[in-house]
């Protein structure tokens, strides 16, 4: 249980908050490349800032202010042209820098600039930093790098805040729960077989590691020497979790738009089928909490475990009010991320970098790997494996 | 035109407010008994308040909070257990006390409780009661008793505070304009013909007794010792229309969701034949009428669709300080001036009217007056009667 100002400072996202600061020290997914040649000028709401995404006719990449300097029109409906991004309503033109470099119907060009921030692509994906300068290196987390992969994207905009997606990672019982015994219940409704075994969690535990925190677990069924136990699953500080097996890997980003919205990337990779060359990046964006019947009953239907995932999440409410909240002894890695959070919001105020922010060029070429279980979660697999653990859209 | 004081106490349902307050001493329905065969946890919003309605497998009724008390996740993804209520995320189980009886993952289970109401079921509706205790007597309201009745239940919500529905319907002249003549506007607009008469109202009354107010009026055509003008429509104070014939019978129940939200129960009664096998069962429908923007979906082109309108197209809470309350209105500065009162009742730590505590009241049932046929003059399009009977509202 928090006092309101503790999670207030949790929960904050805007420029000028504690932990809006502390997000404002990484780089964040604000696009994905190849949705920028179906249409080259999109909005992007982050960190509770209102922005606009173009590639201009050059092909240079630029992330400025929502709203064009003159009245206000939002530039999403901009054209993108050789010098940049040009506002459909009297022509004004941005450079990536967000300066203004024409104004046809004026006599001469004011000297005028928007907010601009510098962005960067990696592994089909659009990243923006919107902290102080000098900006630390993009992170070239494994799954980025490698491109002789299938990959895919999984987008759904979802109505509550980040940190409830996290705290969600960081409590490893939930699985025996919620994916077993309610994932069961749903197949029942719905007329289905059982999806998962719900073994009893014999003993969890968590690690500090440079990038963040492991998580581990030993369920029934299982030995010591499983990789559920012995590696189990990363959580890339402060907003991502990495999962998955030696086949299908990974990465659960979550961005937040502002405090009460969080924009969830899936970024999955596996090897493509008999060495053949991959094929462009899928993007499958969904919008889940908008379907009618949702709306109407107030309910998803969940029937796999990333939906179920959601579903906690979303369910909590825009944010989850933790002055109410009843953290118990199985609740103990949570403690330990929001610890790490606020002692990083301290590391920020005293003006140093916090974890997870690499300067090192060294450290991130050709990319950083990160270890993660071979087979994970063999113990919850029916008829010895382990089903419906796809995320959105597979 | 009220001050805007008088405007925010007569619109608000939350707790601690004067309305809500008021409010909170009457059970009000909150889902049909039917709904919770489909599924049997729903998450309800009553009077500003997020609750979940489920029934466990054992069969027992309860109404807790929305959220459970470990980390805040919906209730309303629980799983139905013998012993009450299993939160989807870690397991733990309320009962309909709010108790927390299980945490399966927690070496001990800790004495954590959640708010929770007392909920009852009649007539097919399910009842919540979300006052000080002790709770008063559910009224049993003859439709909801009565044995000679079948029954169904149409369920429609708005996006606008409840009390512009009631205010509606203690005004009679706007039957004349608004389902006479916009009716038989709409009817044109449609290709149809003229639906009713705009017979001229002559004189209206109202009268307040034990349950409310009964609005009366005579319009040309008829005679006085008509049922329009003897009888007349009752209101039950504080948010139940009755209205319809012998044949036909229904409740309107307008429950507050919150300040700009409105569950309306259409309650409906329908004598059976005389040897016909009574129905067993109180159907639901649940009905979407309106986008979210107030916006009326396609033509209002029956009675109760062109009432919808008139409430919803007030906004999500009229402006109370804009209004211009004229003499045909004088049965809505009746119903205001009554709410104002029993406020003041409730505050004074009273009984408001119409809460029923005695059981002789109770059993078998509360009899409320009733028009034996109205509206005739209204109905006789062409000198022939057309039946009022609609064939079923926009589904």
């Amino acid at each position: 249980m928090l006092t309101k100002e503790q999670n207030e400072t949790l929960t904050q996202v805007g420029a000028g908050t504690l932990m809006g600061d502390l997000l404002r020290r990484y780089w964040h997914v604000v696009g994905i490349s190849s949705e920028l040649d179906q249409d080259p000028v999109r909005p992007v709401r982050i960190l509770g800032e209102d922005l606009t995404l173009y590639r201009d006719a050059a092909g240079k990449l630029g992330l400025i202010a929502e709203r064009c300097a003159h009245r206000g029109l939002s530039l999403a409906y901009g054209i993108p042209q050789e010098n940049g991004l040009r506002c459909a309503y009297h022509g004004w033109t941005y450079n990536e820098q967000g300066q203004v470099v024409d104004m046809p119907f004026e006599p001469a060009c004011l000297p005028l600039k928007l907010t601009a921030y510098p962005v960067q692509e990696l592994g089909g994906l659009v990243f923006a930093y919107l902290g102080p300068a000098p900006a630390p290196l993009l992170p070239r987390w494994d799954l980025f790098v490698k491109e002789d992969e299938e990959k895919e994207v999984a987008v759904e905009a979802l109505p509550c805040n980040w940190l409830q997606c996290m705290d969600n990672s960081l409590d490893p019982i939930h699985f025996e729960h919620l994916h077993s015994h309610f994932g069961n219940y749903m197949m029942k409704k719905l007329g289905r077989p059982p999806m998962l075994m719900a073994p009893n969690h014999l003993k969890i535990e968590f690690d500090t590691f440079e990038y963040g925190i492991y998580k581990r677990r030993l369920v029934e069924g299982e030995t010591e020497d499983c990789d559920d136990w012995q590696i189990g699953h990363p959580i890339l500080f402060p907003n991502i979790l990495a999962q998955g097996d030696a086949v299908r890997r990974q990465f659960q980003i979550r961005v937040p738009m502002d405090d009460t919205h969080t924009m969830h990337y899936s970024y999955i990779v596996r090897p493509t089928a008999d060495g053949a060359a991959p094929r462009p990046i899928r993007v499958n964006r969904t919008s889940l909490f908008h379907d009618p019947e949702a709306v109407r009953t107030g309910k998803i239907v969940a029937d796999i475990v990333v939906l179920q995932d959601l579903l906690a999440w979303v369910a909590q409410g825009p944010v989850s009010d933790r002055t109410t909240e009843h953290l118990v002894t199985s609740d103990r890695g949570i403690h330990m991320y929001r610890n790490m959070l606020l002692e990083n919001v301290e590391r920020v105020k005293r003006g140093e970098d916090p974890i997870g922010v690499i300067r090192d060029p060294a450290k991130n070429e050709p990319m950083i790997e990160i270890k993660r279980e071979t087979k994970g979660y063999t113990a919850f697999g029916l008829n010895g494996s382990v089903q419906d653990l796809r995320p959105v859209g597979a | 035109m009220l001050t805007k004081e008088d405007h925010e106490r007569l619109a608000q349902t939350g707790p601690g407010t004067p309305m809500g307050e008021l409010l909170r001493r009457y059970w009000h329905p909150i889902a049909a008994s039917a709904d919770l065969d489909t599924d049997p946890v729903r998450p309800v919003r009553l009077l500003s308040e997020n609750l979940i309605l489920y029934r466990d497998k054992a069969g027992k009724i309860g109404l807790i909070a929305e959220r459970c008390a470990h980390r805040g996740i919906s209730l309303a993804y629980g799983i139905p257990q013998q012993n009450g209520l299993r939160c989807a995320y870690h397991g733990w189980t309320y009962n309909e006390q709010g108790q927390v009886v299980d945490m399966p993952f927690e070496p001990a289970c800790l004495p954590l409780k959640i708010t929770a109401y007392p909920v009852e079921a009649l007539g097919g509706l399910i009842f919540a009661y979300l006052g000080p205790q002790p709770a008063p007597l559910l009224p049993h309201y003859d439709l909801y008793v009565r044995d000679d009745l079948d029954r169904n239940v149409e369920i429609v919500e708005l996006p606008c505070n409840w009390l512009q529905c009631m205010d509606n319907s203690v005004d009679p002249v706007h039957f004349e304009h608004l389902h006479g003549h916009y009716g038989n506007y709409v009817m044109k607009r449609v290709g149809n013909p003229p639906m009713l008469t705009t017979a001229r109202h002559l004189k209206i009354e109202f009268d307040v007794f034990e349950h409310g107010i009964i609005k009366r009026r005579l319009v040309e055509g008829e005679s006085e010792d008509c049922d329009d003008w003897q009888i007349g429509h009752p209101i039950l104070f504080p948010n139940i229309l009755s209205v319809g014939d012998v044949r036909r019978p229904n409740y309107q129940i307008r429950v507050p969701i919150d300040d700009t939200h409105t569950l309306h129960v259409r309650y409906q009664g329908i004598l059976r034949q005389e040897g016909a096998t009574p129905r067993t069962d109180v159907p639901v429908k649940r009905l979407s009428v309106f986008e979210e923007n107030g916006a009326i979906k396609g033509w209002a082109d029956d009675i109760p669709a062109q009432d919808m309108l008139a409430w919803v197209a007030q906004g999500p809470v009229i402006d109370r300080t804009a209004e211009h309350l004229v003499t045909s209105d004088r049965g809505v500065a009746l119903y205001h001036k009554l709410l104002f009162d029993n406020m003041e009742t409730v505050q004074r730590g009273d009984d408001p009217m119409a809460v029923v505590r005695d059981h002789a009241k109770n059993e078998p049932m509360i009899q409320i007056p009733r028009e034996r046929r109205g509206y005739r003059a209204f109905f006789t399009v062409d000198g022939e009667y057309r039946d009022p009977v609609r064939p079923g509202m926009r589904g």
